[in-house]
């Protein structure tokens, strides 16, 4: 026996086989796994895609158009006159119907003030048993602005039948502005 | 492999790893030390096989690409396990076969072979356990005939002399 074939015999006694069968159906049932793994991908992109139109995740859109809400007040005590706009950006609601609607709201805030006291404004949302308390600008400019998106925001300002749909309040040391915001 | 002429793509793939299964297996094994590792790295590179099939236009492509799907992974894999042993250490612990040879020979042999540079330890294995020839082994470690050809010299020197040494 040559050094080679020496060498060749040794590797091949050293590591043997491992006993296991081939499997070609467990290759085809990974090809078919990795396929259904793309197609799920390529439809979550499609979804994505379509979100406008359609929905997100678990969530069904039920309100595509911005409704316009409006509110605006005056105080001659505290120096203070605010006017506050709002839009509501697509609104979805978990599959089933179940569940907090989830929603968003574009806001705009004008305050115009008599005094240099810091102003801060919040947006009250009636709940079903409480209300949700959200800061919209602390301290505020003359204009504000921003998108609120909260699970729930639109549960109580999608109630049709009540007039006021969530409450502004702007806050100063001297006192506090209160007004409710319409469609 | 003469099912690429008469059929599919799929037929020669399937040929191939009907045919070669074992050697795949045993190759995958030497460089991960892991039986089950060895396994699933060969099913993972004959699916992704099956995925890029239309890409593989020649047959003659098709074994070199499985190969060095199957040396590529098999490194990763070692890696990743942080495994130090390059082939099964001989002994108790070691699957059955392996006993032909005493212990300490065995053992001196894997130290040698663990020794190697990594090119010229997958030269070993592709040549001795794969059984491919230089221009295959070539393809799918990405060097020339002629480099597979100074690496396994080089292995071979180191290992004669070690063998030498221990005999």
């Amino acid at each position: 026996m040559t050094p080679s074939e020496e060498i060749r015999a040794a590797m091949v006694a050293l590591t043997p086989t491992p006993s296991i069968d081939p499997s070609w159906d467990d290759v085809l049932r990974r090809v078919g796994g990795s396929r259904r793994r793309r197609r799920a991908v390529l439809a979550a992109v499609v979804a994505a895609a379509a979100l406008p139109a359609l929905a997100f995740g678990g969530f069904r859109l039920i309100d595509r158009q911005g409704n316009d809400l409006h509110g605006a007040g005056r105080s001659e005590a505290l120096g203070l006159r605010a006017e506050f706009t709002g839009r509501r950006v697509r609104t979805f609601q978990p599959v089933g119907g179940a569940g907090p609607r989830f929603g968003g709201l574009r806001w705009r805030l004008e305050v115009e003030r008599s005094t240099a006291e810091r102003v801060s404004a919040y947006l009250r949302v009636p709940m079903r048993s409480s209300s949700l308390r959200l800061r919209l600008c602390s301290p505020c400019g003359s204009t504000s602005s921003g998108v609120v998106l909260r699970p729930g925001l639109w549960l109580g300002m999608v109630d049709e039948q009540r007039g006021d749909l969530a409450v502004v309040e702007i806050l100063t040391r001297s006192g506090k502005l209160r007004f409710a915001v319409r469609r | 492999m003469s099912g690429r002429r008469n059929g599919s793509i799929e037929d020669a793939i399937e040929a191939l790893y009907r045919a070669r299964f074992r050697a795949f297996v045993r190759t995958a094994y030497a460089i991960t030390g892991d039986a089950e590792a060895a396994r699933e790295v060969v099913q993972e590179a004959f699916a992704l096989a099956l995925q890029h099939r239309r890409a593989l236009r020649r047959q003659q492509a098709l074994e070199s690409w499985v190969w060095r799907i199957v040396v590529t992974r098999s490194l990763e894999a070692r890696r990743r396990e942080s495994r130090a042993r390059l082939l099964p250490l001989p002994g108790p612990a070691a699957p059955s076969g392996v006993a032909e040879h005493s212990n300490g020979h065995d053992a001196e042999l894997v130290r040698a072979v663990r020794s190697l540079p990594e090119r010229q330890r997958l030269a070993l294995f592709l040549r001795y356990y794969a059984d491919l020839d230089y221009q295959r082994i070539g393809e799918v470690l990405g060097i020339a005939d002629g480099t597979v050809a100074a690496s396994l010299n080089a292995a071979h020197t180191t290992l004669k002399g070690r063998l030498r040494r221990d005999t």
